[in-house]
């Protein structure tokens, strides 16, 4: 096996950041926790103590894996990883800033018109040059999904801006 | 013997109720209209119809969800064989040989023989778990805190280990899963615990929030990019839609083989499917005289894999349904279900709702007959799906999510969390964590917690309890032999390398 470029390790050292900084976090809350009168005998900060112990140990396990690559081998930690590519982090982080906006609007403006104009939006982006198409399963979709949803499951979907 | 034949009698007398079998045809039919989606697999299957059982009465309604759990199990293998895209990991195995089938013309014989075997391999294991599920549940009677904790670490710590590259990252997902579980308030004392003073978070994350952020929302983000960088090509459906009487006597011992193989692995927290299907691919391979065929649509690897994938669902639903510990992230979901219906699952339910266990198990019964009917003669409507531009397809996934998150509680805080757990969904993907660890301990965290805390209590703060009893030591030992297996696993294979390398 051959040892892979620094950049690559780049991912598995931003997880082991962050694993650390969580567990970190997470014990800081916990301590912080104030202790009830009418607590069991353990109380409940002992079982999220155990927890943020066990997010420190997998941090340490990942150092070891880490190690791993320095004597040839590939490190395990760096095993089954896909690249972060600038056009696709762009393209996730602007499906979730739409998404965002859709879940903003869903029940401000309504079911029915977030959620058509959501659907719209996306497949304008992802099915490109069927305008025709998108818009008309867009609609369709959102209509369906609005009759099946509180007509016959009764479930209740935002009102918003539209009277239905 | 007599006793689960009398109770599967009275099973049958539910299951058969025209309502019930009007639930499990439509759990079927959803299911592997969800499983024949791309990326789609049963835990985001369940977690996205979820909302259709609403109003529905509880044993009705987990009839339906099973339906939709194993159709999904099931529909998976369409995508495997005409697109080379596994729905999820428990389908690579028959991608191997069943899309080299179906681009050597013999599309119709792999899809068929996957029906048959999932219909063989699907039955036998409701007939092993009629068998086992009175015993077992009589045994899980015996269990106290103490036991039900390590019964719990044991199946936490087997599917950390074994679902991933790196123990860290399993163990990872398991202590993040863990983590969340702890949010909200605090059964014991009343005391509010991370939730940030938000009203929100007292009730603790929602599992359905969780679910379908990390499984169909990250999906969503996948599979666009995916659509970035070129899609699969769709194999046409052709060649005749049955087997030769050839391919009959190939296929017959690698089901029954891949049945065995499955079931036992599905009873196995952590085992699963997956590892179910690539050890019955190796046993065929291992046993077949042209070793040198295998991936190039030998009909032995698409019906052992098949029928070890679905006789893993009749096994996971032993633990499921007689301790009320799943071993799998999609029967964790299944386990959110039951509880969000007021169920929990355990040898308590087949005291307290015979009607409902056994109505259950009958239903898969006939759900596999069910699913073999569909599957056969509709498996060209099906193939039809594949053709919906993915471009459509993903948007509607996100809109129905929302819908199911919705409908819980009328809640928007929970749709931003739920884009929050996509997002970590698809970054687990990408650095290949495992999520089912996470899944199956944020379901468990808050019974594994209250089980810890009340054997410590009872013990007066001793830890030696969970070392008292039989039980409690053979199942902790079981979680240190599965956490060590990713140390040994890769010395035992340098060692066979070695060894015949000499």
């Amino acid at each position: 096996m051959t040892q892979r470029p620094a950049a690559s390790r780049l991912p598995a050292v931003l997880l082991l950041v962050a694993t650390l900084a969580t567990a970190a976090a997470y014990l800081r809350a916990t301590l912080a926790l104030p202790y009830p009168e009418l607590a069991d005998p353990l109380g409940p900060k002992i079982f999220p103590m155990l927890v943020s112990g066990g997010l420190f140990l997998c941090a340490l396990l990942m150092v070891v894996d880490l190690r791993r690559a320095g004597d040839g081998r590939t490190a395990i930690l760096l095993e089954g990883n896909q690249p972060f590519d600038t056009r696709s982090t762009l393209m996730v982080l602007g499906i979730t800033a739409w998404t965002g906006a859709y879940f903003f609007a869903f029940e401000r403006a309504g079911f029915v018109l977030s959620t058509a104009i959501f659907l719209a939006g996306l497949m304008h982006v992802f099915h490109r040059g069927h305008v025709v198409t998108n818009l008309c399963t867009a609609a369709g979709f959102t209509a369906g999904a609005w009759l099946l949803f509180t007509r016959v499951l009764s479930v209740r979907l935002p009102q918003g801006l539209l009277p239905f | 013997m007599m006793d689960a034949f009398g109770h599967l009698l009275g099973g049958f007398a539910v299951a058969l109720q025209p309502a019930h079998l009007a639930y499990v045809f439509l759990g079927c039919l959803l299911g592997t209209v969800i499983g024949v989606l791309p990326g789609i697999g049963p835990a985001a299957a369940i977690a996205l119809l979820l909302p259709i059982t609403y109003g529905i009465e509880p044993t009705a309604a987990l009839i339906m969800l099973c339906g939709i759990y194993y159709g999904a199990m099931y529909g998976g293998s369409t995508t495997s064989i005409l697109i080379n895209t596994p729905g999820e990991s428990s389908s690579v195995m028959t991608a191997l040989d069943g899309y080299a089938m179906a681009r050597n013309g013999r599309a119709g014989a792999a899809l068929a023989i996957a029906a048959i075997a999932s219909f063989v391999a699907g039955t036998l294991s409701v007939v092993l778990l009629s068998l086992l599920a009175v015993p077992l549940a009589g045994f899980a009677l015996k269990f106290g805190p103490a036991e039900y904790f390590t019964l719990m670490l044991f199946a936490m710590t087997s599917v950390a280990a074994l679902t991933g590259p790196s123990l860290s990252k399993g163990l990872l997902a398991m202590f993040l899963g863990l983590m969340l579980a702890t949010v909200g308030i605090d059964l014991q004392s009343g005391q509010q615990r991370f939730t940030f003073d938000l009203p929100e978070l007292q009730d603790g994350i929602g599992f359905i929030v969780v679910v379908v952020g990390l499984f169909a929302i990250a999906e969503v983000f996948c599979g666009l990019e995916d659509l970035l960088k070129g899609q699969s090509e769709v194999v046409r459906l052709s060649g005749r839609l049955w087997l030769t009487r050839e391919e009959w006597r190939r296929s017959m011992m690698p089901i029954l083989r891949g049945t065995g193989i499955g079931f036992f692995k599905g009873v196995l927290p952590g085992a699963g499917a997956t590892i179910a299907t690539i050890l019955s691919y190796s046993v065929e391979r291992m046993l077949s005289r042209e070793k040198e065929k295998f991936g190039t649509g030998m009909i032995e690897g698409v019906a052992g894999p098949e029928a070890a994938n679905n006789a893993s669902t009749g096994g996971a639903m032993v633990p499921l349904l007689t301790l009320g510990v799943p071993g799998s992230g999609s029967t964790a979901v299944l386990l959110a279900a039951f509880i969000m219906y007021g169920l929990q699952p355990g040898p308590l339910l087949f005291e307290k709702r015979p009607d409902l266990v056994w109505g259950l198990i009958a239903s898969m019964y006939i759900g596999n007959l069910v699913l073999l009917v569909l599957n056969l003669p509709l498996v060209g409507v099906f193939v039809r799906l594949l053709r919906i531009p993915i471009g459509l397809l993903l948007p509607m996934v996100v809109s129905i999510s929302a819908i199911g998150i919705f409908a819980v509680n009328g809640n928007i805080f929970e749709l931003y969390l739920a884009l929050g757990f996509g997002v970590l969904g698809y970054a687990f993907r990408k650095l290949a964590i495992p999520v089912a660890p996470l899944v199956l301990s944020l379901v468990l965290g808050g019974m594994m917690e209250q089980s810890f805390r009340q054997a410590m209590t009872i013990s007066g703060a001793d830890p030696g309890v969970f070392v008292r009893s039989t039980i409690c030591i053979v199942l902790l030992a079981a979680s240190a032999v599965a956490l060590s297996i990713p140390f040994i696993a890769p010395l035992l294979r340098r060692l066979a390398v070695r060894s015949s390398a000499t």
